[in-house]
């Protein structure tokens, strides 16, 4: 007999648990969408739950593409004894072969763990720069790797790193003019977010003025040109081939290889080297003198050094 | 074994009674949905991610259900006061032993079992592929271990109250899980005695990171060798017999008496 409004409380309270998640869904993504437009001013929530713990997450999830791009193998660690009766069927049950992954469609894969990564520790911009590499690169997506660097410069909007791999993203993609902008700002900001006791950071700045220069060759502006490359050989002054580019350019002769020639090359390889992981890496004799597609030394070059500046 | 059969057929009632199962799997379901839904820098939903985010789900919740489910067998008959007119009955101690393990073994197995489905059909439904012996063989030894933390949650709980015996077993697997895998490697940089210990841990503890086979099936390395599965197969039936032996060396002489009821 009193079935009935027991019924209608039980649907009365399903109506305000679902009414209840409906509410909170919507809050959810008006929330998200309201944070994103907002840039640097809101707080992720990752970092509101997690405070100053997102750095060791980002970091962690940061690591977990690169064992994601080594299809779940992580690095080797040196141990006390091998090929026990355990060790050898553990690496029958989880293989840890060196392989990558390759292809548009593999390299999706690590897409997550960079997104994640950036989203816990929005602040690194290592993330950033790494997955428009493989966007713009493998995935043959700049579109995408533009927006992932724009994301960037909006949370770390004086960071040199994510102008300088603006800058890379425009040339890969021929747009010289807002190449030179995002390389100008990459200069501009690295006086006041790069460490110049770190040699990575000087490599960069070299990188960079090694790009404005050939750019400012292609434009004409030979002074310029000159005074760009003067300073990038006070940072990386080993460089015969860049020696003998300078003192052409102050004899104005003409150049050899071309800007555009070179640019390009410097682009293939610095692709090369971020295919290269550590493995390769070690593999690979940085003191010799080694040649790339233009023909000179770049035993010195700064995409090398760039390249190998984190796996060594 | 028909007496531990039925002992068994108990747990599985319990657990359907507690609904904890339906709970895990709507978060599983719920948690899939939302990772497949996510378009990551706008290149659409990366199917791999998924896998892996529903395989460790697997395991987690696996994990948590197994260490509930058996630890509370024995300590809740004990505290309801109903162990002692079970062991009146014709049924010797170390059949309820088993029948207990089996229950919760096969019934948490079965929760199990189910959500791997669920992952497979995600990702089914998106596009995306498991190879179905990797993942079947994957399956079997995740069960296996399965099998080891329920021995090793009914070996504790008839020495320890429920919350004990639990907490005691969470610690126990999840340092097993994460330690053993690792101390070739810790001692490299150990010396002395430190290594000694840890050598000795190395050779003891069970080795749950052989039933874990989900590198294999999420990166696609195909199924592992039959002989060595195999062995794998073996290893954990070995550890679940010394643990389930433990269990009736702490309950066979074990006294009850009314006033051990709360």
């Amino acid at each position: 007999m009193n079935r009935k409004p027991h019924r209608q409380k039980r649907v009365a309270i399903l109506l305000v648990c679902a009414l209840w998640v409906v509410a909170f869904s919507l809050a959810c993504r008006l929330t998200t969408q309201q944070a994103s437009a907002m840039g640097t001013k809101g707080q992720s929530l990752a970092q509101s739950l997690f405070g100053d713990a997102c750095v060791a997450l980002g970091a962690h999830l940061y690591q977990q593409a690169d064992v994601y791009f080594h299809r779940g193998v992580p690095h080797e660690q040196a141990r006390a004894f091998e090929n026990d009766i355990f060790q050898r069927a553990l690496d029958e049950v989880a293989p840890n072969q060196h392989v990558h992954l390759e292809g548009a469609t593999d390299i999706r894969e690590i897409m997550p763990w960079l997104d994640m990564a950036t989203r816990f520790n929005p602040s690194e911009p290592e993330g950033y720069v790494v997955a428009a590499f493989w966007l713009a690169n493998e995935a043959g997506r700049p579109e995408l790797a533009l927006n992932i660097l724009d994301r960037g410069q909006r949370t770390i909007p004086y960071s040199y790193q994510v102008q300088l791999a603006k800058g890379r993203l425009f040339l890969h993609t021929g747009r010289h003019t807002p190449a030179r902008s995002a390389i100008d700002a990459a200069l501009a900001y690295w006086s006041t977010s790069a460490d110049p006791e770190r040699e990575e950071h000087m490599l960069d700045r070299a990188e960079a003025l090694l790009y404005r220069s050939l750019l400012r060759e292609i434009d004409g502006e030979n002074v310029a040109a000159i005074g760009d490359l003067r300073e990038m050989l006070t940072i990386t002054p080993e460089r015969p081939g860049l020696q003998k580019r300078l003192q052409m350019l102050e004899r104005d002769q003409p150049t050899e290889p071309s800007a555009r020639d070179l640019l390009e090359s410097m682009l293939r390889d610095y692709a090369a080297r971020r295919h290269q992981c550590e493995v390769e890496e070690q593999d690979h004799e940085h003191d010799e003198e080694h040649h790339h597609g233009d023909g000179h030394d770049h035993s010195n070059c700064p995409h090398c050094a760039a390249a190998r500046k984190g796996n060594h | 074994m028909r007496r531990a059969w039925t002992v068994a057929s108990v747990a599985w009632l319990e657990l359907l009674r507690r609904k904890e199962i339906y709970v895990l799997l709507i978060l599983l379901g719920t948690m899939l949905f939302a990772l497949v839904s996510m378009n990551i820098f706008g290149l659409g939903s990366v199917v791999g991610f998924v896998k892996d985010a529903g395989l460790l789900a697997a395991w987690l919740f696996g994990w948590i259900l197994i260490v509930n489910c058996a630890s509370r067998q024995l300590p809740q008959e004990e505290k309801r006061g109903t162990i002692l007119p079970l062991l009146a009955k014709p049924i010797r101690r170390g059949e309820l032993i088993v029948g207990k393990w089996l229950g919760a073994w096969s019934a948490v197995a079965t929760a199990v079992v189910t959500f791997y489905l669920l992952t497979l059909a995600v990702v089914w439904i998106h596009g995306g592929k498991f190879d179905l012996l990797t993942l079947l063989q994957a399956l079997i030894l995740h069960l296996a271990a399965l099998g080891i933390v329920a021995a090793l949650a009914v070996a504790l709980s008839t020495r320890l109250n429920q919350d004990a015996a639990a907490t005691l077993t969470y610690v126990a697997s999840a340092t097993m899980f994460m330690l053993v895998p690792r101390v070739p490697e810790l001692a490299a940089n150990a010396v002395g005695w430190r290594q000694t210990c840890l050598l000795i841990l190395y050779g003891i503890l069970p080795h749950f990171e052989l039933f874990d086979m989900r590198r294999r099936a999420v990166h696609q390395f195909g199924p592992m060798s039959w002989p060595v599965f195999a062995a794998i197969l073996v290893y954990g039936a070995i550890v679940i017999t010394i643990l389930l032996l433990l269990a009736w060396l702490g309950f066979h002489a074990k006294r009850f008496s009314r006033s051990n009821q709360d």
